[in-house]
């Protein structure tokens, strides 16, 4: 290599290489890099080819310098690489499913007992979700990413599979989504009916009015969120199984036509809404207010129960008509 | 790598390795041999000395006595999967 151009295209070359290569690794990785491709040179140009084409082509055939460079160094890159990919996984999954509700829940269930408005609630609540879900990912991450590069032995899974990690046979139909969207809308009803109490939608003379009659405190209110707490039990079960069966969905169609027909009942007496409540009504053109505002939430009631006992029917129906799956009775 | 271990027992430098190893009939390439003979090297299996009495100082490898025995273990591997794979062939080729 005579000419100084050419010289600096191997110079510019090697030094690309060595990017990443620890320090003291350097100057020896240097002289034979420099070594190798000068002597792939020499035999092109033996062969015939111009000094100019043959290092072109000896650094062509060589490669990417970054990618050599990752080959002499070992680097991982990769954020989680599979030898840690199924744990990190298994624990983001656990955590996001179980800590964000909770979290949230409590988060709830403060604001409500602070008294503050709905949309605050509301507002705040998804907030923390969406703070706490990004803070959980980013930090089970960063364990695992630092855990791949610094555990001796990286290439071996971090637990030894045993016999005992195989799997029940559960066809999971019922995933993790379902169910904590599922607890979240009980626990989010829960807490409107408590918040509601406190609630300055309506106020008279700048006191709260509560939006559900508080008379129904004494038996209704209580017995609903009851069988709303039963239904939460029933998630949680539902979801250890795997499958609804037929009589899971029995029970579940128990609860809801628990809380569905008494809310009905209580509409058609003109006992769900505070007399005080509705009395504040002001829809402007709207002459009845309050029986807009029943028919809605009856409709709505009907709607709601409908779909569910519906939309569990099919997964029933599809976890039997698969024949895969075990399906057992209760 | 089990032919690098195996034609380096006659110390030898990176690019000649490479040629030796391509006329033998080896697909390999200077970008993955250099860095897998380095690897070699700090897993014991290879040592390596420079060497300045030409003009152009070279580095040459040479198989470790451990370098050896892995040959021989992983040889006696191919063996046994070359013969499992014949067998095979000698049985599983008539219907």
């Amino acid at each position: 290599m005579t000419s100084t151009t050419h010289a600096s295209l191997t110079d510019r070359y090697v030094a690309a290489a060595l990017h990443g290569v620890p320090h003291d690794e350097r100057g020896d990785l240097e002289l034979e890099l420099r070594g190798s491709i000068g002597d792939a040179v020499d035999a092109r140009v033996a062969a015939g080819e111009s000094p100019a084409g043959a290092e072109s082509a000896v650094l062509s055939e060589l490669g990417d310098p970054a990618r050599l460079a990752d080959r002499y160094s070992g680097r991982v890159r990769q954020l989680i690489g599979p030898t840690v990919y199924r744990e990190w996984w298994r624990l983001l999954r656990v955590l996001l499913a179980v800590v964000v509700p909770i979290v949230v829940g409590i988060d709830v269930i403060a604001a409500v007992l602070d008294g503050d408005d709905a949309l605050d609630v509301f507002g705040s609540a998804l907030a923390a979700a969406f703070e706490l879900s990004v803070q959980l990912c980013f930090w089970v991450t960063l364990v695992f990413a630092v855990i791949e590069r610094t555990v001796p032995g990286g290439t071996q899974s971090m637990d030894e599979w045993t016999l005992d990690d195989l799997p029940e046979v559960v066809d999971r139909r019922v995933g993790v989504a379902d169910t904590a969207f599922w607890l979240v809308t009980i626990a989010l009803t829960v807490a409107a009916m408590l918040w509601q109490r406190g609630s300055t939608l309506v106020t008279v003379d700048g006191s709260p009015v509560a939006i559900l009659e508080p008379d129904n405190w004494s038996f209704w209110w209580p017995f609903l969120i009851a069988t709303l707490v039963a239904e939460a039990v029933l998630a949680v079960v539902v979801f250890r199984r795997g499958v609804w069966t037929p009589a899971l969905l029995g029970v579940y169609v128990v609860l809801e036509l628990a809380f569905a027909l008494p809310v009905l009942w209580l509409l058609s007496q003109d006992r769900v809404f505070n007399p005080e409540f509705t009395e504040q009504l002001d829809w402007g053109s709207v002459s009845d207010p309050a029986g807009l505002l029943t028919t809605i939430a009856a409709v709505s009631v009907v709607a709601i129960t409908v779909w569910d006992i519906g939309e569990k029917s099919v997964s029933v129906w599809r976890s039997r008509g698969d024949g895969a799956a075990p399906v057992l009775g209760v | 790598m089990l032919a690098c271990l195996r034609v380096l027992r006659e110390p030898g430098y990176g690019y000649a390795l490479l040629e030796q190893l391509e006329s033998a009939g080896f697909e390999v390439q200077g970008n993955t041999l250099y860095p897998l003979l380095r690897r070699l090297e700090s897993q014991g299996l290879l040592e390596s000395d420079w060497n300045t009495d030409e003009s152009r100082p070279r580095k040459f490898y040479r198989t470790t006595e451990q370098g050896d025995a892995v040959e021989r273990a992983l040889r006696a591997d191919w063996q046994r999967l070359d013969d499992a794979i014949n067998g095979l062939d000698g049985r599983g080729g008539r219907p």
